[in-house]
């Protein structure tokens, strides 16, 4: 499983950088596709306790703004999303962990299609014993019950940077790295914050959600 | 989407677990007491009908950093070790209220993983506590409480804070002497001379807050002198290591959840005086004392030994050590705890 999502997680992109290589990709053409991206990343709670997280952008709105330079024009483009995601990694020994959450995420890309990504989210932190677990009776003898878990509810906040690539005309393929802390509330008797980073890709395909069109407001200076 | 999560949810219940060769124990359990999910992490030889149960110090610590070093390694090939995660420190996890931390309750949560021990591994299996720094607090109050001290064979108490209140004053008289000492041998005489000017002025019928910050911060860092001018003995590196990044132990976790419930105990633990109860104490006891352990003085190994009502009681002070014999000495360490184990299991 671990060697699994190492692989992919860094053959996907590998993948797709010696593609694009190949290719020599110039264009530089940016359109939100009518499926929603979906996005597939290795998960490394604490960087090394291995997992995969899965999820998908529902694009809101788009601000593309337009600038005039001496020599030529510069475009960058802002979007507003949602993203929905399931997570789920194995710390050894310890736990394994669920995460369903959605962020709210605000990404900028720039002319060369270069982005950088904030979000605020929202989640559900589940964590899963590992072992069984035994617990004291009322009567002060104690009992195996197997398999437990706790939930949390877990806001985060991620910082993401990446480059997005056109390898086949409408289906483009991003790139990223991903930083996030989650809080995970009413831990113990406070709170605890959890550190995880992300290596993953997100592809346009010609299936999937449909998203239909998105707003976007158009700027020039 | 939603059968993906089904799998995974599946994946996550039923995977499967290996069968534990009870010679060489590596397993981790879990302790659910009063909405805390306590791990407890079993390494060693259970053949034995021997458990070592690791009591952390801090609070604040985890019990898997007590297995790092060379002492635990003949002690796992000989016994099985539990290394407990105290409520609200290292992996714990759990729903409970501030009101629920507190030292009465972490004897309870003791007291559940004991009785974990014996209704998971056998009756016939003997527990002996091993408990450090703040742990020394912990079980001594378990130890006091009750008749909870028949649930263990022993009692090993190193380096343990059981009176706080004595624990500042003798840290201040400790550091005077000492400085004294290593002045006239012309030991890093500098520093020894900052020490004596600060450590004079404090007041010991009014050592405040602050003061006993500092005492803490002071008793490590003359460690380092005293090692460096070969007064104590240095670790030996190798041994039982748990990874940082691969390990159970999620450091960041451990740190923050750990630093929080220290906060939570804080006042209580600054607080307790368990010297005028020791005398409850009947079980064999051994207690192990770092010779230049400022922050937890000797006198306190002193205390116990002097004040339990147990017939078989030891006390041994290492002469090169400070508040962590079982680095500082552990070929020693390692060998003093093993003969009180096969004198009593």
């Amino acid at each position: 499983m671990k060697k699994l999502i190492i692989i992919l997680s860094f053959l996907i992109p590998l993948g797709i950088l010696a593609q694009e290589q190949e290719k020599e990709v110039t264009d530089k053409e940016f359109k939100l596709g009518e499926y929603a991206p979906m996005y597939v990343s290795y998960y490394g709670n604490f960087v090394t306790h291995p997992g995969i997280k899965l999820g998908f952008d529902w694009n809101l709105l788009m601000i593309e703004k337009t600038k005039a330079k001496k020599k030529r024009i510069k475009t960058i483009k802002k979007i507003l999303l949602v993203t929905p995601s399931i997570t789920y990694y194995s710390h050894k020994a310890s736990h394994k962990g669920l995460i369903i959450s959605t962020d709210l995420a605000w990404r900028r890309y720039s002319e060369k299609l270069f982005f950088r990504e904030v979000s605020l989210g929202a989640g559900y932190f589940r964590k899963f014993n590992s072992g069984e677990t035994w617990e004291t009776n009322d009567d002060g003898t104690v009992s195996n019950i197997g398999s437990t878990s706790r939930g949390y509810f877990a806001p985060s906040i991620s910082f993401a940077f990446g480059k997005r690539f056109i390898i086949k005309k409408g289906m483009p393929i991003s790139v990223f790295t991903k930083l996030n802390t989650n809080v995970l509330t009413g831990y113990d008797a406070s709170a605890v914050a959890e550190l995880s980073l992300e290596l993953g890709a997100r592809m346009t395909l010609d299936w999937g959600i449909n998203r239909g069109e998105i707003r976007t407001i158009t700027k020039s200076k | 989407m939603k059968y993906l999560y089904i799998l995974l949810i599946a994946f996550v219940l039923f995977s499967c677990e290996k069968e534990q060769d009870l010679g060489k124990l590596n397993e981790t359990i879990y302790v659910r007491n009063d909405g805390a999910d306590m791990p407890v992490y079993m390494r060693g030889n259970m053949n034995s009908k021997v458990v070592v149960l690791i009591v952390h110090g801090g609070p604040g610590g985890n019990g898997l950093e007590y297995r790092d070093g060379f002492w635990t390694v003949d002690l796992e090939e000989k016994y099985a070790m539990a290394y407990w995660d105290q409520r609200g420190q290292g992996m714990s996890q759990g729903h409970y209220s501030k009101s629920d931390v507190t030292v009465a309750k972490m004897v309870e949560d003791m007291d559940a993983v004991i009785e974990v021990l014996k209704a998971k591994y056998g009756n016939d299996v003997g527990v002996f506590a091993l408990g450090h720094s703040w742990g020394g607090t912990l079980t001594a109050k378990y130890m006091t409480t009750g008749n909870l001290q028949h649930n263990l064979k022993g009692w090993i108490e190193s380096n343990g804070a059981h009176d706080n209140l004595k624990n500042y004053i003798e840290a201040t008289k400790m550091f005077v002497n000492v400085a004294n000492e290593q002045i006239a041998l012309e030991n890093n005489i500098d520093n020894w001379e900052s020490i004596l000017d600060w450590v004079t002025a404090i007041d010991t019928n009014n050592i405040t807050y602050d003061q006993t910050v500092e005492l803490n911060e002071n008793a490590f860092e003359v460690e380092d002198w005293l090692l460096e001018d070969e007064v104590m003995q240095w670790g030996e590196a190798g041994g039982n290591e748990t990874s940082m990044f691969h390990g159970p132990i999620n450091p960041l976790t451990s740190f923050l959840i750990g630093s929080m419930t220290n906060g939570m105990l804080e006042e209580e633990v600054e607080a307790t005086t368990l010297t005028n109860e020791l005398y409850k104490i009947t079980i064999p006891v051994l207690a192990l004392w770092g010779k230049y352990d400022f922050v937890v003085p000797p006198t306190l190994g002193y205390d116990t030994y002097n004040n339990i009502s147990s017939t078989t009681k030891k006390l041994v002070i290492f002469e090169k050590s400070g508040h962590s014999p079982m680095n500082n000495e552990w070929r020693k360490f390692t060998d003093e705890v093993m003969l009180f184990i096969d004198a009593n299991k």
